[in-house]
């Protein structure tokens, strides 16, 4: 189910809603267990019953691994956290990447002239790469201490399933959210909180999102075809940047504004990325929850920078080479999170990351860090290697003229959208919109407050009901 | 005051995503919109909830049934339409001025929307008609996006000038045949004098254009009955847009309505057929707030729907007929070439020519068994290329008693299928027609016959489209 169908935002939401607000705290954590499980039922069929069993199993190993420790077996614990690891890692292997991998030894085989069982077809379950490192912090956080281990079944299943962030983040772990999974308390404040979030995240997608699409979605086909012009290829890479922004950040606006209403308060995602001041201030902003697990379960654990320059270079290239694989089994994003990775062994070798302190010519590194974004979006969204490069042509080899097919698309409304979108994500502020709405004081913001909500949500609501939605981009991973 | 207010925007938001839900349940439904039916309500079986789809459908199904949906709809086409000048449905453009324009009538012009040349299926069919004996004439209605270019919205380049070159090709053709109905030049001095041919909002043809249409059709069905039954214009009406309908406003066109104020020496029953798409419609059948002219000066003549031609309705009229005013536009041309087929077999079923052979890898056969498949060629006496397009008839001996009809392709030389060849019989009995384009002999022709069928075909015989009386000959029938 996608947060902006109708039948999410008019049937499941209110009723969801509505129950749990009527509901005692018991009762709640069964509804929303049973919509949460409903929800992904709905998107993913049969695969919603691997995750619960999967749970399961989490939810053993992980009380495993708690009496081990009660107990000072380590070497068990730890042979409890390995085994937990390798089944949740063997899904996310099995479904994410066996593809991936048996058509490169396909290619290999075919080199060296070895027949093999020939390319692997596996369907991808949605969020399937979000709940995976959802459990495995769980299990890691029990083996650290950070988190005790749940003796209700009920607290983890609710954990890994809960609707809101299941299929495309925020990357939640159980200690942050452990008060409210126990007793979520849905408060008057919360709730309202949650609502201005919601709907600010509602109208990020559809009023934006959605509209700019078509750009980016004619350019990509052009690139393919190869009738893209350079001015068509560069309005389609930014379109496409601010699509992908406007949809992911409004999903996780959704997301934590839902939680919010359910009595959940989940961590930021994004903090106006595209206003960064380096590639290392890039990752600080975008997709925050993803790069703080990477922090904590991988870099840290490969030594982080306590070591060598030389050890935190290869800890860096470990972490982006990972981050690019886990958004894709694709060479495109491998090569993008290398792109990636280099940028910020470049930063860190120069001294350019700037993260530590105010930094000179701040536009200047802001224009040059959102043009590296900018083409590493293509690589992000190319279907494959040859049409990225292809695009890349086009961007870097002048043509003249403009590409029909995008020009048609290029509506007074996408236009109009389009410059309002980079108006709002390129101008340097203090803090993203949405949690400007929420969070600030004083008669603008509560004017502001008002008119999004008697204005923009009605609108964004009533063209969510004219259109059949679109899926949300981060799903795919 | 101040502790109730902060429960308004989470009542508020609430309220908006249970509306709609609420009017269900109170008994409010959404009647049908988009011109369609509802989306059918998928049966719930165990298998059913395992399949993705079932729940796109109930996604569908619970679209179209929310109350409001209407309202919905009708919200974004005037923002999209009064803010930005766009329209919100892929089906329509807008242009300048408000004017709008159909979307499908831009051809790709890659070859994906012509089946065959309709210049050359034009020529077929005008040959056939004349060579029964039958007076006929093609009316060509043009482009909106052409005649209307300086308010057209901007379309692809290439697109457009295939499009105008397939309307003068056509235009040509049908100018080309005596006292045929060329309204090109009737057309363009509206357009001088008035400034418009089409209807603002509408796919539809001016009064004025109309008029020019309704008096060619009643001056080429007799001479001098347009004058002879007073043709006038009567009073303004508003016209409901169909383009603007397309879009779910509603809109409409000032538009007047077209009267025969006098009475007409009726014509010979049945004698004149009018085949046409709705400009026909709108002209001579069912014109909006006026009499039809098949009430009037063309009481009791035929008129037959061009999209029913190829299921045989209108074999009967055509036969009693002996004057066709085919009226085509612009957009359906590419579909001609199919159309035509069961056309020219009613057409020409009393003719008859010269026997001929068929072979099939080289050797000569007298009769097609179809129990493989096979590519025959038919073998005609002294066979050339002719100015004129010639038919060939292949009957069917034995006609499988289990199969309907029975299917043959006839390609030319470049593998493509021939200009009003009919492919697949309508009647089961009835031979199959294959007209040979002027310029082509009838040896360059591939009869495509698919095996498994007990069916046989004779020997073909070759009619010459010429133009000369025919020459009776015993039924076919």
């Amino acid at each position: 189910m996608v947060f902006s169908s109708p039948t999410f935002l008019f049937v499941f939401l209110p009723l969801v809603l509505g129950g749990t607000w009527l509901l005692p705290p018991p009762a709640r954590r069964i509804l929303l267990l049973v919509a949460s499980f409903g929800f992904y039922t709905w998107g993913a069929q049969t695969f919603a019953a691997v995750v619960a069993v999967s749970t399961m199993a989490d939810w053993l190993i992980g009380l495993g691994i708690s009496s081990a420790m009660a107990a000072e077996r380590t070497r068990r614990a730890r042979w409890f956290l390995i085994a937990g690891l390798a089944q949740n890692l063997a899904l996310l292997g099995w479904f994410k990447y066996a593809g991936f991998a048996s058509i490169q030894a396909s290619r290999l085989g075919d080199l060296v002239g070895l027949d093999g069982p020939g390319p692997v077809s596996v369907l991808l379950p949605i969020g399937i790469s979000f709940f995976t490192f959802e459990k495995i912090s769980y299990l890691v956080d029990v083996r650290r201490g950070d988190v005790a281990a749940r003796r209700n079944p009920i607290d983890l299943l609710l954990f890994v399933s809960l609707f809101p962030r299941s299929i495309a983040g925020p990357i939640v772990r159980l200690r942050e959210i452990q008060d409210d999974l126990t007793r979520p308390q849905p408060t008057v404040d919360l709730v309202t909180s949650g609502a201005i979030r919601f709907s600010h995240g509602l109208a990020k997608k559809i009023l934006i999102a959605d509209s700019i699409a078509p750009i980016a979605d004619a350019a990509f086909a052009a690139g393919q075809a190869g009738t893209l012009t350079t001015e068509a290829a560069w309005v389609g890479a930014i379109a496409y940047a601010l699509q992908l922004y406007f949809d992911f950040s409004g999903y996780s606006d959704m997301a934590i504004g839902i939680g919010m209403m359910l009595g959940f308060r989940f961590p930021e995602n994004f903090n106006r990325p595209y206003s960064s001041v380096s590639m290392t201030d890039f990752w600080r902003r975008w997709h925050m929850t993803l790069s703080r697990w990477f922090r904590d379960y991988v870099f840290i654990p490969l030594g982080g920078s306590r070591g060598s320059e030389r050890a935190t270079s290869r800890n860096l290239a470990i972490v982006f080479l990972l981050t690019g694989i886990w958004h894709g089994a694709d060479w495109t994003f491998i090569l993008w999170g290398a792109y990636h990775g280099g940028w910020l062994l470049l930063e860190r070798r120069f001294g350019w990351r700037a993260v530590d302190g105010p930094v000179r010519r701040a536009w200047l590194r802001r224009a040059a860090t959102l043009l590296i974004v900018l083409i590493g979006w293509v690589l992000f969204r190319a279907e494959s290697l040859p049409a990225a490069i292809d695009y890349y042509q086009a961007m870097f080899t002048p043509t003249g003229g403009f590409t029909p097919s995008v020009g048609e698309v290029a509506t007074p409304k996408a236009i109009t959208l389009l410059i309002l979108a980079s108006l709002v994500v390129f101008l340097p502020r203090g803090r993203s919109g949405g949690r400007f709405l929420v969070e600030g004081k004083g008669r603008f913001v509560v004017t502001a407050r008002a008119a999004h909500l008697a204005f923009v949500l009605p609108l964004t609501l009533a063209l969510a009901m004219a259109s059949s939605s679109s899926p949300f981009l981060y799903f795919q991973f | 005051m101040a502790r109730l207010l902060r429960f308004v925007p989470a009542v508020w938001v609430f309220l908006l995503l249970a509306g709609p839900g609420a009017l269900w349940l109170a008994g409010t439904r959404q009647k049908h919109v988009e011109g369609k039916g509802f989306a059918p309500i998928p049966t719930l079986t165990g298998g059913s909830l395992r399949d993705a789809a079932t729940y796109d459908e109930i996604d569908l199904a619970v679209l179209d049934r929310l109350p409001m949906r209407e309202h919905a709809l009708n919200l974004r086409a005037h923002l999209m339409m009064d803010l930005f000048r766009t329209s919100p449905v892929t089906d329509a453009k807008v242009g300048d001025d408000g004017w709008l324009f159909l979307s499908s009538e831009v051809l790709s012009c890659d070859g994906s929307q012509v089946y065959t040349d309709p210049v050359a299926a034009i020529d077929v069919t005008m040959a056939a008609l004349k060579t029964s004996g039958r007076r006929g004439t093609i009316a060509l209605t043009g482009s909106k996006f052409l005649a209307e270019q300086e308010v057209a919205p901007r379309v692809d380049k290439a697109k457009l000038e295939c499009q105008r070159s397939l309307e003068s090709r056509l235009a040509a053709q049908a100018a080309s045949y005596p006292e045929g109905l060329n309204l090109a030049p009737g057309l363009a001095a509206i357009k001088a004098e008035k400034g418009h041919t089409f209807l603002k909002r509408d796919t539809h043809w001016t009064d004025e254009s109309r008029m020019l249409y309704i008096r060619s059709v009643l001056n080429f069905a007799r001479r001098g009955l347009a004058d002879e039954a007073g043709l006038a214009f009567g009073g303004y009406i508003q016209r409901p847009a169909d383009l603007a309908k397309t879009m779910e406003v509603a809109r409409t066109d000032a538009d007047r309505t077209i009267n025969a104020t006098q009475a007409t020496r009726p014509l010979k029953p049945g004698s004149v057929v009018i085949v046409g798409d709705s400009q026909t419609g709108f002209s001579l059948l069912n014109p909006i707030g006026s009499t039809p002219m098949f009430a009037g000066p063309l009481v009791g003549q035929a008129h037959c729907e061009v999209f029913s031609i190829a299921a045989g309705l209108c074999d009967a009229i055509f036969r009693a007929s002996d004057t066709i005013i085919w009226q085509t536009s612009l957009r359906y041309a590419p579909e001609f070439g199919q159309r035509c087929g069961r056309a020219i077999t009613t057409f020409t079923e009393k003719l008859s020519g010269k026997r001929t052979s068929l072979q099939v890898n080289g050797a000569d056969v007298d009769t097609l068994p179809l129990r493989d498949p096979v590519a025959a060629t038919i073998v005609a006496p002294r066979d050339e290329r002719t100015d004129v397009p010639r038919l060939v008839r292949v009957p069917v001996r034995k006609a499988s008693p289990t199969a309907a009809a029975v299917s043959v392709t006839a390609t030319g030389p470049d593998g493509k299928p021939l200009p009003c060849s009919e492919s697949t019989q309508t009647v089961p009995t009835d031979p199959i027609s294959v007209p040979v384009p002027a310029g082509m002999s009838v040896g360059e022709i591939a009869l495509n016959v698919p095996g498994g069928q007990s069916t046989e075909f004779g020997r073909p015989e070759v009619i010459d489209l010429d133009g000369r009386a025919p020459r009776q000959r015993t039924s076919t029938r």
